[in-house]
């Protein structure tokens, strides 16, 4: 049951508005203090635990080069588990004034009373392993501080741009920030969950100031931000696109963003249809991560053990299994796609059992994705291996001037857009090209190239790389705020199958 | 065409219901979900899309787990009553029907509709007409009908179509109109030579598993005298695969009307009974290899209580065999506690194998075994001895790693089933592990107890 009030939970919405409103979070301080105000409220002994979530996002819009809403988003939410008298009882509410939370407590506990007397059992549960957290520093104070009325700065200083060149220009900014803690109250000594051996990188977040019996722990907080510019010519037949995302909004250079849509933007002008067909073809990074991030989201182990991911290798009728491809080549052996939590450029949100991982070392596959579950009863491990959105895939080290320079006759790509995945076991995809298309001949950009549609498979771009670039962090899709990091891909005979009238 | 919009509650009939069975207590629990109960018959424009709106209540109605003691062996039964919605949906659709206006092809259909409308007799009065009308080989598809026999005039071909629509009619109907689909059935038979035996065959099954349902003994014995009838009165098709697959079904009817005697026989002992069993099977050219023979002790590195051999002598046991984890059987369970209340003197035996884990919980094969002991005998209160086996397994070579589970030798040898052991050791029955087996594991058990006291 969620008990949530809109006191707390608060939209702004602003047009053409300046208004100063910082990101008002609890912080580690303020978050203790809810706890043990929870603790001091709580009857009849047994054991409470306390989960304590903040977040705040900002947005801003923009389109046809005119301000849209500026908007601020925050709320609260307090999760707060009583046992009592051999009972259980879960609410959550995002109130947090003391009397507010007394109700809350009041009432779990009654719910908890209540399932004892009802003798509510959901399952025999058998103690799970606990997985740590790694502590990564992904708080940016200037992401945190970039109130709405600094977001309207950011964008008045990248709007003139588009203004003076007659293009039309629309976007987003986005920032969040998000802080969560837990605690755990009653007996908490003789809960071996309380004991925890983090090691290394881990944070111990055993509270010394607390009492024996109080336990808080995994105090996290991180930020994120992304940018993203669509500019449209006043021809009507050409379009640019630049965007990026990090936990540091001062890593994202608006600015320079604004500036290399509109360099595509001005260069796309008057396309040329050419013939569709298999050309060499150089991807930038951002078209590149459409192929790496298939091949990332199919990573699952149980899935390819079923037979039914690109991961599959063949069924052995003997033990009555699906082989995998763990162990064998898959791309071309240049290439390693892994992601590590302490990459600070990756930003990622750090949560329960996330490690360092190398999904594949120079072209060979080592490692497939996989839950808690199957690590404890398939593998006899005791960490999962978990699949993030975000990494990283190296290779290289080529600019895209050079992969052009090295080039007799091909295309170069800077994005694609309407992608459908026709074989989800084969991952056949097809889909277009937008915002730049080139075709390239002897060693140059020769002309800007009508947008064409595509039909590939990602194992097949990756086995025909000829060269691959520096990796550069990229926009991974709309709904992710993660950024990756992939390099710009020169590659064989890729199918283009037909062109289109996409702008 | 009934243009009211339809919202009425008596699927709170059906709540109510279920509530009622629920306020028992009981270990496990029942789940039924009815969703949108909502009718607009305004929008039914045919008599198929009236059709639909009666039968989304029985598709929509789902049973996510049945392993209470207090439910029938057949729930499905309980869920197939249609609710008053349903019935005034088909009551209002069937109102101003006149069978003139009817295209020839949705006859069928409106026969279903009326019955669920309990027009039986506005029903009646469709067949009828529907056997007077000329045979029209543009309306009717004789492909699935007789045409092997080309000898058969077309008015007899029409009339079995016509009789065995009919018949399949009134079988699917809520309740099943068994009198009148076995005239139908009946009337199939005076056509001799018309349909194929397979189509009467089939007829015949529906029957019976109609009669089942229902509860009616007097039409399972009627179905079951059919099928064999129609089975004996086969010759060179016997060989055929289409007769083999359909032995299994003639086996059981053969069993259904010899149970009496099956009874009798073993009450004198289980070397008879085994002898009138195999006599069965020897008309199909089949055999069995565990019938009548001694069930060998059963392997286990962790037993509950400790050191009791299974099966357990000088007792009537019933065994559970759970070679792949498949547990726990919801099914299963409670019809085994029931038994078990009911005769206190058998032995329970239930055959696990370890796994490396409980409910993901890696765990030692010792500490595994307690926890299922744990669970099955204190968690789910069922009263079985336990035999664990521990599982050898080995894992695939770097980097699959994945464990590769060996087969135990009670799986090997007694697969997964259920099994009735009379007090000498010998078994006197194997069957599927699920609730359907429970009324002959009654009787069964029954016998023996009877046996062994006149012993």
């Amino acid at each position: 049951m969620i008990s949530r009030s809109k006191e707390n939970f608060k939209v702004k919405s602003m047009y053409n508005s300046a208004e100063e409103d910082a990101p008002t979070l609890l912080n580690k301080e303020g978050m203790v203090s809810i706890a043990e105000n929870v603790e001091s409220l709580t009857k009849g002994g047994g054991q409470t635990s306390v989960s304590i979530r903040g977040w705040w996002r900002g947005g801003l819009r923009w389109g046809r080069n005119r301000l849209g809403p500026v908007s601020d988003i925050r709320d609260y939410e307090v999760v707060i588990s009583r046992n009592v008298d051999g009972g259980t009882a879960t609410r959550t509410t995002n109130q947090i004034s003391p009397n507010a939370l007394e109700e809350t407590v009041r009432i779990v506990e009654h719910a908890a009373r209540n399932a004892a007397k009802r003798r509510v059992v959901a399952s025999m549960e058998v103690p799970l392993p606990e997985y740590s957290t790694p502590v990564t520093e992904i708080w940016s104070e200037v992401t945190a501080a970039m109130t709405a009325g600094e977001r309207v700065r950011a964008w008045q200083t990248l709007a003139p741009q588009f203004k003076e060149k007659d293009i039309t220009s629309s976007g987003s900014l986005e920032m969040r920030c998000h802080e969560a803690m837990t605690f755990r109250f009653g007996k908490a000594s003789d809960d071996p969950n309380d004991v925890s051996d983090d090691g290394g990188n881990h944070e111990d977040n055993s509270d010394s100031d607390s009492s024996d019996s109080s336990t808080t722990r995994d105090y996290a907080r991180y930020t994120q931000s992304r940018c993203s510019i669509t500019a449209l010519h006043s021809s009507g037949n050409a379009s640019g696109w630049a965007g990026l995302s990090s936990f540091d909004w001062s890593a994202v250079n608006g600015e320079a963003l604004a500036q290399r849509a509109l360099d595509r933007c001005v260069r796309s002008v008057n396309p040329v249809d050419i013939e569709p067909g298999r050309y060499t073809t150089i991807l930038e990074p951002d078209a590149a991560a459409l192929f790496t991030g298939l091949i990332v989201s199919s990573l699952d182990r149980e899935r390819a053990e079923r037979g039914a991911s690109i991961f599959a290798h063949q069924p052995d009728n003997q033990l009555r299994l699906w082989r995998t491809s763990l162990g064998r080549k898959i791309v071309d052996d240049r290439i390693t796609i892994g992601h590590d939590p302490m990459d600070p450029m990756l930003g990622i949100v750090p949560s329960k059992g996330l490690k360092p991982v190398v999904w594949i070392d120079r072209g060979t596959l080592v490692n497939l994705a996989y839950n808690d579950r199957y690590a404890r009863t398939v593998l006899g491990e005791t960490e999962p291996n978990l699949p993030r959105s975000a990494y990283r895939m190296e290779g290289g080290s080529s600019s895209i001037e050079d992969m052009i320079a090295s080039t007799e006759r091909g295309i170069l790509v800077s994005r694609f857009s309407n992608v459908l995945v026709l074989n989800s076991a084969q991952l056949l995809v097809n889909g277009q090209t937008i915002h730049g298309l080139w075709l390239i001949e002897g060693g140059r950009i020769t002309q800007a190239v009508s947008n064409m549609r595509f039909t590939e498979t990602p194992l097949n771009v990756l086995n025909n790389v000829e060269d691959i670039g520096a990796s550069v962090p990229v926009l991974s899709s709309a709904q992710s705020v993660n950024p990756i990091i992939v390099p710009s891909l020169k590659v064989k005979d890729f199918a283009f199958t037909a062109t289109t009238n996409l702008i | 065409m009934a243009s009211k919009y339809i919202k009425s509650a008596s699927g709170l009939f059906f709540a109510s219901c279920i509530m009622a069975l629920n306020s028992v207590p009981a270990h496990g629990q029942v789940y039924t979900d009815w969703s949108n109960l909502t009718y607009d018959a305004v929008n039914y424009k045919s008599v198929y899309s009236c059709l639909s709106a009666t039968r989304r209540v029985a598709l929509s109605s789902s049973e996510q787990m049945v392993d209470r003691d207090t439910l029938p062996v057949s729930p499905s039964g309980l869920l197939r009553v249609l609710p008053a919605e349903s019935k005034e949906v088909a009551t209002r659709c069937t109102e101003d029907v006149r069978f003139d206006t009817i295209p020839r092809k949705q006859h069928s259909a409106w026969i279903a509709l009326l019955l669920q409308a309990d027009r039986d007799s506005k029903a009646a009065e469709l067949v009828s007409l529907m056997l007077s009308l000329e045979p029209d080989t543009t309306e009717f598809d004789y492909s699935e009908g007789s045409q092997s026999n080309a000898n058969v005039d077309k008015d007899k071909k029409h009339q079995a179509l016509v009789n065995r629509v009919a018949a399949q009619r009134y079988l699917e109907a809520v309740p099943s109109r068994l009198d009148a689909a076995w005239n139908h059935i009946g009337e199939l038979d005076s056509l001799g030579d018309a349909e194929r035996w397979t189509q009467r065959f089939d007829l015949a099954r529906s029957l019976l598993q109609h009669a089942l349902e229902s509860g009616d003994s007097n039409y399972v014995r009627k179905a079951a005298n059919k099928i064999v009838e129609i089975a004996d009165g086969l010759r060179t098709e016997r060989s055929q695969p289409l007769f083999q697959q359909r032995r299994g079904v003639v086996i059981a009817a053969k069993k259904m009307l010899n149970q009496d005697a099956e009874m009798d026989s073993l009450k004198k002992s289980t070397e008879s009974y085994v002898a009138l069993h195999k006599s069965v099977l020897a008309e199909f050219d089949l055999s069995d290899r565990y019938l009548g023979q001694a069930m060998k002790p059963l392997e286990g590195e962790f037993r509950f209580p400790a050191a009791i051999e299974a099966p357990v002598a000088e007792k009537v046991n019933v065994v559970l065999v759970d070679g792949m984890q498949s547990w726990p059987l919801n099914q299963v369970y409670p019809m085994l506690r029931r038994l078990k209340n009911k005769y206190p003197d058998i032995e329970v035996v239930h055959s696990i194998r370890t796994m490396g884990h409980f409910n993901g919980a890696p765990l030692e094969p010792q500490e595994e075994a307690e926890t299922r002991r744990k669970f099955v005998q204190e968690f789910l209160d069922m009263p079985f001895s336990l035999v664990v086996e521990n599982t050898s397994f080995w894992r695939l070579p770097d980097p699959d790693k994945r464990r590769v589970n060996e087969i135990t030798p009670n799986a090997e040898e007694y697969g997964d089933r259920l099994w009735l052991v009379d007090k000498e050791g010998t078994i006197v029955y194997y069957g599927a592990r699920n609730r359907s087996q429970e009324e002959d594991l009654d009787r069964m058990i029954g016998v023996l107890i009877e046996r062994e006291a006149a012993d």
